[in-house]
């Protein structure tokens, strides 16, 4: 066979498809696909629903011209195709509009739904089909690059079982149309779901290769005034941040480490919200400010020089190369973040510590000597940017030799080693604490270790302190007052016990990585991840970082507190939506379950309550001893003056018994019409004059409570 | 063929290309996943592992699941002519005859199908060989296992019309009644006819004569109650005991059409039998039953026990 006989052979139309259940399914994945792109923004409106239009209308074409294809409708479409992808090669290489591979995913998710919506015109086989199921797949993998939430998950799961239906529904049509019952095909949906978590269980966490241009956009961003001030206190992006005040607000983000100086006599309260997703190679802490001057109850980050600019300009970018501080070491082994802004926070360009290079899209960022950095613009919901940081994280073992030999590395100046050695006042008490604690440490490691340990034993972690008095000593509260305290408290404290033996340590803030999510592969960090902690500087290995609150011991709450505190917890954490849902779906369920309990098993039954029922509504008593003819005469009598409707009630009844208990039951159609007219003679019935005040029917009044039992139950 | 069930091994039919394909769009996909540093394209791509692993793992079960039961078929066909064979089956599966072959057959919305099949040579057929094979849930991998099953009723396969031996063969150039007569120089008489070169003398019908004024004869016709016995011996080699088996079969078709009374002599499994036919099915019966033999036994001998 030649190769063209091959490729004719391979194109020639297939039978056409006469499943419409797979038709639809396969309609509905494509559907599903375009409004997943347009929810991720790849799309624009018009162009989605236009695009879902045309898919609808491509496949009732197709499938009414599915024997009989137009002539001359494939030159047509490939055509169209053609100049889809030539539009495709000229969007995308055009340089200035490529700056990372984000970028190119619009215009490929355009050109896929493009594709789709010229192939729906001409969808007439099995086959043709297929191409529709599997394209869609694409369309969703184009909206997946972009999506970073959870709420892609709702998507993925419609287009998944519009996939299974599809599918099914193929395979229904290859076996020549046997029925396609929903049991089994909820199982393989169930079973498709089971391994698809089993190989996202398994699978590694994706890594963005270093080979590409990072992502980084910028949404509602505002240039500054003063491009390296702190901005993003209020609603307004670009309002400037305030010092936090007790009683008054709580800060940038909920957390006051972001509103200037970190106040630590101000009591915030964090919430859950979603601040912002990273996208990382590891967790660590995402590191906002850090400050070097403690007044006692709050922290300052200050110039180097009294009265020079703390953040200085760095242009070159994007991407932009940090100049390399005495804190850092190498640039070999970059640990990549991508942050996603997800409220408008401030403009912090948060990153793991050591920052060395940032994917940020503005001509300058602002940098700090200590390493962190703030933007020229606001940033606003939507904002990406990515930063590569050095990996420098030493093993205990390390830092416990650091210093022990000639450093090789960084060191810092005798300047620096009073900034970061800095306190307001001499601090005996808490001095001498931190030197009996650490009188057995020989090296600075140790030291750290001791205080940590002394820490976690004395102290205990809870938000539910009491306010700072006014030009009451934060730390000296904290170690020889209450000890109770959260991440401010326990780090500063630690911070100062450190300073009180020369070690240079500053305060650091920021948040915690937060939860990570297997689907998106993303660290969506909430409000209330936002954390303090401390670093401290060892030669050779520069800062690192210190945690003394994760070991610190939680305060033993009130039970009552605690009660109220955990029901809140699960009640906040309860999606609406869903549930309500579900919860509506049980319900009706029961109804419907109820219902068909209730409803007659058998046409006799029916009849009999029929009946009945127009016995009471004309004001007759039931007996459930009563044979169902003799009902039938008293209704006959009781309707005999008022036009009963035909046939009439003496008749249903025998009509009934002989169904019942006769050798022939009355054909379907039959039994239609005289269940009809036994509804009709109970409507009758409602509309009859009220019954004379005497006992009808034969033998003693019978007593109105017990049910009348089917007439001959299993009998049709 | 082996009657009873061979175990049931359960295969993939030209796995091949599909898990080929199925690798090469999960690999790339996950490259372009890991790559791109995107958790969803992953998580999707994990789905479509889903929809693969599914779409080629269970229809093995269902393969393995699938129940087969005849529930009808004839008692008597003809080698190389289509006879249906009435399967039942517990799921949607396509079945392929084997042996006897025969063509493909998909189940659609009925339990039950009909299988065509096309017994290539003459025998009794108790069993029947069909491939099951589903592809369920999604048509992307067939998985097939062969069952033999037991036929309701055993299938004689008539062999084919073969030519009739010549020896039996009259001229017959009448229709209706005369085909079914045999001339003959004694017998039954039948007519008169016109005086042809070589009639006996006392033949002559002088009645007739007188009446027509021709030298007229008596025409006879051999009793047709006396029946022709048939003798089939079949060769061992298949081949050629098919090609006797229908040459017997036109034989004694020809002597059944021609009114003649018929004894096949054949041997069966379990011995020689001699027999009167009365039908062409008959014969069919007798000839598929027939096993290639050795000597024949005398005609007067003694049957078999049991028969």
């Amino acid at each position: 066979m030649s190769l063209l006989s091959a490729v004719k052979r391979a194109n020639e139309p297939g039978p056409p498809e006469n499943s419409v259940l797979f038709r639809l399914a396969a309609t509905a994945t494509v559907v599903v696909g375009i409004a997943a792109c347009w929810s991720e923004g790849e799309l624009s409106p018009t162009v989605a629903v236009g695009s879902m239009a045309l898919v609808v209308v491509g496949n009732v074409f197709s499938y009414r011209r599915r024997a009989n294809p137009l002539p001359g409708l494939k030159a047509v479409l490939a055509v169209a195709v053609t100049i889809a992808f030539l539009w495709f090669f000229l969007t995308v290489s055009r340089p200035a509009v490529v700056t990372s591979l984000a970028t190119v995913e619009g215009p490929l998710a355009v050109l896929f739904t493009f594709i789709q919506v010229t192939h729906a015109f001409d969808v007439p086989s099995r086959r043709d089909l297929g191409f529709s199921l599997a394209g869609s797949a694409t369309l969703m993998a184009a909206a997946a690059a972009q999506a970073i939430d959870v709420t892609f998950a709702l998507y993925v799961v419609v287009w998944a079982a519009f996939g299974v239906v599809g599918l099914a529904a193929m395979w229904s049509s290859m076996v020549g149309g046997a029925r396609v019952r929903p049991g089994p095909v909820a199982l393989t949906g169930l079973a498709v779901l089971v391994v698809a978590v089993l190989v996202v269980a398994v699978l590694p966490a994706t890594h963005a290769s270093s080979t590409i241009v990072f992502p980084s956009t910028l949404a509602g961003d505002v240039p500054l005034s003063t491009p390296a001030s702190l901005v993003g206190g209020g609603k307004q992006g670009t309002q400037p941040v305030q010092p936090a005040q007790a009683g008054g607000r709580i800060g940038v983000g909920g957390f006051l480490g972001f509103a200037g100086p970190l106040d630590t006599a101000v009591r915030g309260q964090l919430s859950d919200q979603v601040v912002f997703r990273v996208r990382a190679d590891r967790p660590t802490f995402w590191l906002a400010e850090t400050f070097n001057e403690w007044d006692g109850q709050s922290w300052a980050a200050t110039a180097v020089r009294p009265g020079a600019s703390l953040f200085v300009p760095i242009g070159g970018g994007p991407p932009f190369t940090l100049p390399l501080l005495s804190g850092e070491l190498h640039r070999n082994n970059l640990d990549i973040q991508t942050f996603y802004i997800a409220v408008a926070g401030p403009n912090l360009i948060f990153h793991a510590a050591n920052a060395a290079q940032v994917w940020f899209p503005a001509p300058r960022l602002f940098m700090a000597p200590d390493g962190t950095m703030r933007a020229g613009t606001s940033l606003g919901v939507g904002s990406v940017y990515t930063v590569g940081s050095e990996v420098n994280t030493a093993t205990p073992a390390q830092l416990v030799q650091a210093g022990s030999t000639p450093s090789s590395g960084p060191t810092l100046t005798p300047a620096e080693v009073l900034r970061y050695t800095q306190l307001p006042h001499a601090y005996p008490e808490v001095a001498a604490l931190a030197r009996s604690v650490t009188a057995h440490a020989p090296t600075v490691y140790d030291k750290v270790a001791a205080l940590e340990t002394w820490i976690r034993r004395h102290t205990v972690y809870t938000t539910d302190i009491p306010p700072l008095r006014r030009g009451q000593d934060a730390v000296e509260q904290f170690l020889f007052g209450s000890r109770r305290g959260y991440c401010e408290q326990i780090s500063t404290a630690l911070a100062v016990m450190l300073r009180t033996l020369d070690i240079p340590a500053r305060e650091a803030a920021g948040y915690v990585p937060g939860p990570y999510n297997p689907l998106t592969d993303l660290y969506d960090v909430q409000a209330k991840d936002a954390h303090a902690w401390v670093q401290v500087w060892f030669p050779t290995y520069g800062w690192q970082s210190f945690d003394p609150t994760a070991l610190v011991p939680d305060a033993n709450p009130s039970p009552g507190a605690a009660l109220v505190h955990e029901v809140a917890d699960v009640t906040g954490r309860i999606p609406p939506v869903p549930v309500g849902v579900v919860a509506v779906l049980v319900l009706a369920g029961a109804l419907l379950w109820r219902r068909q309990r209730r409803a007659p098993k058998t046409w006799t039954e029916a009849m009999s309550r029929e009946l009945e029922e127009a016995a009471r509504r004309a004001g007759l008593d039931v007996d459930a001893s009563e044979a169902l003819s003799t009902l039938g005469r008293r209704l006959e009598v009781r309707f005999a003056a008022h036009d009963p409707p035909a046939p009439g009630p003496a008749e249903l009844a025998r009509a009934t018994e002989a169904a019942a208990f006769g050798p022939a039951a009355p054909d379907e159609p039959t039994r239609t019409a005289l269940l009809a007219a036994a509804r009709r003679l109970t409507g009758a019935a409602s509309h009859l004059p009220p019954a004379p005040d005497v006992t009808s029917g034969p033998g003693p009044t019978p007593p109105r409570s017990s049910p009348r039992q089917p007439a001959a139950a299993g009998r049709p | 063929m082996t009657p009873g069930r061979r175990p049931e091994r359960v295969r993939p039919e030209r796995a091949l290309g599909p898990v080929l394909a199925a690798v090469l769009t999960l690999g790339a996909w996950g490259a372009i996943a890991h790559s791109s540093g995107a958790g969803w394209v992953q998580a999707l791509g994990a789905v479509l592992a889903g929809f693969f692993v599914v779409g080629m793992v269970v229809p093995a079960f269902a393969v393995h699941r699938a129940g087969c039961t005849v529930v009808g078929s004839p008692p008597d066909t003809t080698a190389g002519e289509p006879v249906a064979i009435e399967i039942e089956v517990t799921r949607p599966v396509r079945l392929r005859p084997l042996s006897p072959p025969g063509r493909p057959a998909l189940t659609g919305r009925s339990p039950r199908v009909r299988l065509e099949v096309t017994p290539p040579r003459r025998g009794v057929l108790t069993h029947c060989e069909v491939q099951v094979a589903s592809a369920a849930p999604f048509g992307l991998l067939w998985w097939a296992k062969t069952l033999t099953l037991p036929l309701v009723r055993p299938l004689h396969v008539a062999p084919r019309m073969g030519e009739p031996d010549p020896s039996t063969v009259v001229g017959r150039t009448g229709s209706g009644e005369d085909r079914r007569r045999v001339p003959a120089r004694v017998g039954e008489p039948r007519g008169v006819r016109p005086y042809q070169s070589g009639d006996l003398r006392h033949w002559v019908h002088w009645p007739a004569t007188a009446h027509s004024g021709v030298l007229m004869v008596r025409e006879m016709e051999e009793p047709s109650a006396r029946p022709a016995t048939v003798e089939v011996v079949l060769a061992g080699d298949p081949d050629t005991a098919d090609r006797q088996a229908e040459r017997a079969m036109g034989t004694v078709a020809g002597l059944l059409s021609s009114g003649r009374a018929v004894t096949l002599v054949t041997t069966e499994r379990d011995g020689p039998v001699r027999e009167a036919v009365v039908g062409v099915a008959a014969a069919g019966r007798r000839l598929a039953r027939a096993v290639p033999t050795g000597p024949l036994r005398p005609p007067d001998a003694a049957p078999p026990p049991g028969r």
